[in-house]
């Protein structure tokens, strides 16, 4: 998940108005699951595509989508194991069975999520935490404290992106492979990071939020 | 400037004092540098000078610390916080921004400047601690000496009387250790009161003017 948070740049969706960058978000979000054709999740995810590569964002946008995909992998089955109605495409054990149906919406629902994690994924590229934070105590009259928090949410993210890959790297070095094609697998090697990233990452919180406080973040 | 007496502190859920019985008089001016093996109750002292303690940090609080006259239990953060700033020693995690000159625009802005008048002093500040090439890098790119730079530009910038700093130079190279605490003579020279806990006895007797050694027993 390397590649999130904040990249520096000054294209035209650098420059928009942070509100306005949030808000469109939110509205394609709306939109893939207000609409019941997979029409409007395939349409974002253009349009969503097309934005990205207007920032010099394309090819980082596809290597989002395709840790989505890889992540949702793991939903899709569960999903389709979890519908047991309608047509049996293939019969498994225990009388589980696939079925048409568990397929179809399975797929639609993972294209759905899929869609509506990049419009935000992309906000996150092209806007500075604190501009957001600003931009709402500004408009909205959000109080200056509560703004900041989204903002300093949004400044964690590459640290946690980071933190992650570090501990990933920590456990390849004892030997642990983490290039297994099985989820099962890999789902039980990333269990144990969990915790102390967790851990580690309240930690950090604590000391951000301190900090923040220390320099005066609720006087303003 | 600080003035500690008979103050003891155990943090709550932990079952013995991190400080214990502690006596300390700072005057204006000084430059202290805190000594004591890990775990004898630096941080914590350094929390406790400016109200880091009790505010967040929780527990048994006994005696008194005052601040400038304040007694830091009963006076809010937000006016101690105007007179003490602290560089954290996990300053990766106490960065709010992304970028060196948003960080230090952050807490000017706070303290009730002007967009235009932060942007000044922010040029200013930058320019005297030799970091205007920062502008523009991510804060996450940066080595370890230009990250303490910047946390301590935004420290400074919103002119508090006292600075704390917790092992500021930890991880850095010898030579970046000596620009941090030359930077910090620097700032002593113009009357800021600091409080430095550091490993390096060599640094600390050569830069500092006065020595506390914390022991918790
Ligand atoms: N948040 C906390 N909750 C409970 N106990 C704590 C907490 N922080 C520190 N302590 C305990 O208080 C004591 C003093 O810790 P402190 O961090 O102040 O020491 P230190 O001198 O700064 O150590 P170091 O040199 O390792 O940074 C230690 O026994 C520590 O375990
Ligand atoms: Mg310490």
């Amino acid at each position: 998940m390397g590649g999130l948070g904040y990249f520096p740049g000054d294209s035209f969706l650098h420059r928009a108005n942070p509100i306005l960058k949030l808000f469109l978000a939110l509205v394609l979000v709306t939109a893939i699951f207000a609409i019941p054709s997979l029409i409007a999740p395939a349409a974002v995810l253009v349009l969503t595509f097309l934005l990205s590569v207007s920032c010099k964002s394309g090819r980082w946008m596809l290597r989002i989508i395709r840790s989505m995909i890889k992540f949702s992998l793991v939903i899709f089955i569960i999903q389709t194991l979890f519908i047991q109605t309608g047509d049996t495409l293939i019969p498994l054990f225990w009388g589980l069975r696939i079925t048409y149906q568990g397929v179809m919406f399975s797929l639609g629902f993972v294209l759905k999520l899929i869609a509506s994690a990049l419009p935000l994924a992309l906000v996150l590229r092209v806007t500075k935490g604190i501009d957001l934070a600003d931009a709402l105590n500004e408009t909205f009259k959000i109080p200056y404290k509560y703004a900041y928090a989204v903002a300093s949410a949004m400044r964690f993210v590459p640290d946690f992106a980071d933190e992650m890959k570090d501990i990933i790297e920590a456990q390849t070095a004892r030997g642990v492979e983490h290039d297994t094609k099985g989820f099962v697998k890999k789902a039980r090697l990333l269990a144990p990071i969990c915790l102390p990233l967790l851990l580690s990452g309240v930690r950090k919180a604590e000391v951000a939020a301190i900090s923040a406080e220390m320099r005066g973040v609720s006087n303003r | 400037m600080i003035k500690i007496e008979k103050f003891s502190f155990k943090y709550k859920g932990s079952e013995k004092f991190a400080l214990h019985d502690v006596n300390l008089d700072v005057p204006a001016g000084a430059f202290l540098g805190l000594s004591g093996v890990s775990g004898s109750g630096k941080t914590s002292l350094l929390y406790s000078c400016c109200g880091v303690i009790p505010h967040f940090y929780k527990g048994d609080f006994y005696g008194s610390v005052r601040l400038a006259g304040l007694d830091t239990v009963e006076t809010p953060i937000s006016e101690l916080s105007k007179i003490a700033a602290i560089v954290f020693e996990d300053m990766d995690s106490s960065f709010a921004c992304t970028y060196p000159e948003d960080e230090i625009v952050f807490g000017l802005r706070n303290f009730g400047h002007t967009k235009a008048e932060a942007e000044e002093i922010t040029a200013k500040i930058m320019a005297e601690l030799s970091i205007e090439d920062l502008r523009g890098k991510l804060i996450r790119s940066l080595s370890g000496g230009q990250k303490r730079k910047t946390a301590l530009a935004a420290a400074i910038a919103i002119k508090p009387k006292v600075l704390l700093l917790d092992e500021p130079t930890g991880e850095l190279d010898p030579e970046a250790k000596i620009q941090v605490f030359e930077i910090l003579e620097k700032l002593n020279a113009d009357g800021l009161t600091i409080i430095i806990s550091e490993r390096n006895e060599t640094l600390l007797r050569k830069y500092c003017t006065s020595e506390y050694t914390v022991t918790n027993a």
